[in-house]
């Protein structure tokens, strides 16, 4: 009887996040045969976005950074096209931090940013100009000095205030998981320039349209995007990759394979322990995977008294102390920790809440789950006194539900944790020891976020498409 | 180890984290425009030959890695510094 023919790729990229996305768009734009395989049934990883009773919330990331002229993202989503589809909007301010003895304002224009942080701290003025300078350089070696450094020695050569120190770190905590003692300079300084002072952004009509977008360009350049549908298997034969086995059981057979996925399912349960050298599980196992998030999705009925503006990432500051806040967090005592991020949508109707988190098990979360929600909400009332009656309709999302939807490793929400001891090792290397695999995403670099999965996508279909004398 | 080998060890980091071939990474290769290192990369080189033969890059010394040659001229006096010291 003659077999069905098996389906043949030039490439299979495992995962629709954002660098699986940039990945696939790339090279279908190439005119490679594309094939993207994704377990969820929408793409954009931790960019996505979903309804429920009317409300429309953003999953977790909900705005990104990088998009001014000349912007790495910007560059990346001309040359694709993502600019063509959808509608790029920014927010003003973009952030703005809440402390207990002051607030900073971050607006789109640096100049007023930075006039507005001198005034509450005169006498660091040369230094914080000195810290956006220094920022907003071009001047690579000296970001490659910041090679084995932390965010906090960084700051502190700047400046002398801690309660300065502290707020500009806390944005920093927030959108990369890490307190200054322990958080790598360059990952620090790239998450304060690239998230913050060029933050702000949002695809007009919520976050999702632009994973959609992706989605649409790799689509138009005839590649495919197979959703609910979970890849079991990387195939290797003789050290080259010969293609993927699904879940259901189907083979799709390409001559390269790009996995988005974290490591830890990429080497020991995708390619398994047979394949995978005893030195990389064992390697990998003394790495440290970024923390996870809780989240609070609120549905409103209208806007409200006390409300910061829409847009608007609002970043409150219980105390100076990051290092408590952090330990905190780790304990899994988010009212102790104190801090938190709010936004209000730009339609006005959701307001979205987060903080850290630790990834326990998903009992835990299922017993805890109602009573860490309440009681985070009770800490957004005392700021914001009129949010309880407001609020039409309540839920949120744990460790468990990130990892549920996402399948990173212990529902890390910035890949591996980026400390200066885990900057890099040659055997995480995107180009990997097997002929044909390759890796991408936020667990493959100190970069994460929009601009650092944008730049990993796209840098790991440029090592595909020079193997391939495409470029 | 020998001058020889060290260029080896040092062509096959650059190769891992750039995505050139070896075959690309000439002596006279400009690192930055010729094989697109930026910061992150530059970074990632620096640190994974610090610890492949266990020295320290000063901060002085980064901006002078700019070819491949440079980094193993760098590498070389870092080694015979730390075997003098020893």
């Amino acid at each position: 009887m003659p077999k069905k023919d098996k389906e043949i790729y030039d490439a299979i990229i495992i995962g629709a996040g954002i660098s699986g996305l940039v990945c696939g768009c790339y090279l279908a734009k190439a005119g490679m045969k594309v094939l993207i395989v994704e377990q969820h049934n929408k793409p954009g990883g931790y960019f996505t976005s979903f309804k429920r009773k009317g409300f429309l919330f953003d999953a977790a990331a909900h705005s990104f950074g990088n998009y001014r002229e000349g912007g790495h993202v910007r560059k990346i989503f001309t040359e694709i096209g993502v600019d063509k589809i959808i509608k790029i909007e920014r927010f003003d301010p973009s952030d703005i931090i809440i402390a207990p003895d002051f607030k900073l304002t971050f607006w789109n224009d640096t100049n007023a940013t930075i006039a507005d942080i001198v005034t509450v701290f005169p006498k660091e003025k040369d230094n914080i100009i000195n810290y956006f300078n220094f920022l907003t350089s071009s001047n690579q070696a000296e970001f490659t000095k910041l090679k084995n450094k932390t965010f906090y020695s960084l700051l502190h050569s700047f400046f002398d205030d801690e309660k300065l120190i502290s707020a500009f770190a806390l944005p920093v905590l927030g959108n990369g998981g890490l307190p200054p003692s322990l958080m790598h300079a360059f990952s620090g300084s790239k998450i304060f320039s690239e998230f913050v002072i060029d933050g702000g952004y949002y695809p007009e009509s919520g976050i999702q349209n632009l994973p959609n977008a992706l989605d649409r360009i790799v689509k138009q350049n005839q590649g495919k995007i197979l959703y609910r549908k979970l890849v079991k298997t990387i195939l290797v034969a003789n050290n080259s990759v010969t293609g993927v086995k699904l879940e259901s059981n189907e083979t799709l057979i390409s001559k390269y394979v790009v996995s988005a996925c974290d490591m830890i399912q990429t080497y020991e349960t995708l390619l398994g322990k047979t394949i995978t050298d005893k030195q990389i599980i064992d390697r990998l196992r003394n790495m440290v995977p970024s923390i996870s998030t809780f989240i609070l999705y609120m549905g409103i009925n209208k806007p409200f008294e006390g409300l910061p503006p829409p847009g608007t990432n609002t970043w409150y500051l219980p105390h100076y102390d990051l290092n408590e806040i952090y330990d905190q967090v780790q304990k899994c005592e988010l009212s102790k920790a104190g801090m938190y991020m709010l936004r209000v949508s730009p339609d006005q109707k959701t307001i979205l809440a987060f903080v850290g988190a630790p990834f326990e098990t998903p009992l835990f979360w299922k017993q805890n789950k109602r009573q860490i929600a309440e009681d985070f909400l009770s800490r957004i009332g005392n700021l914001i006194p009129d949010i309880k009656k407001n609020i039409t309709y309540f839920d949120a999302a744990t460790p468990s539900t990130l990892y549920r939807y996402t399948l990173n490793y212990k529902g890390a929400a910035f890949g591996w944790a980026k400390m200066p001891s885990q900057t890099y090792d040659p055997i995480f290397s995107k180009t990997t020891s097997i002929n044909g695999l390759y890796l991408t995403g936020h667990w493959t670099s100190i970069a994460f976020g929009m601009p650092g999965t944008c730049y990993s996508g796209h840098d790991t279909a440029k090592r595909i498409l020079r193997k391939e004398k495409i470029l | 180890m020998t001058t020889n080998n060290v260029e080896q060890e040092i062509i096959s980091i650059i190769s891992d984290v750039s995505g050139f071939e070896p075959e690309e990474i000439k002596p006279d290769t400009n690192l930055q425009n010729e094989l697109e290192i930026d910061s992150i990369k530059a970074i990632e080189i620096t640190v994974a030959i610090e610890k492949k033969f266990k020295i320290q890059v000063r901060d002085e010394d980064v901006p002078n890695i700019t070819t491949l040659k440079q980094a193993v001229e760098l590498v070389n006096t870092l080694i015979s510094q730390k075997d003098a010291n020893a």
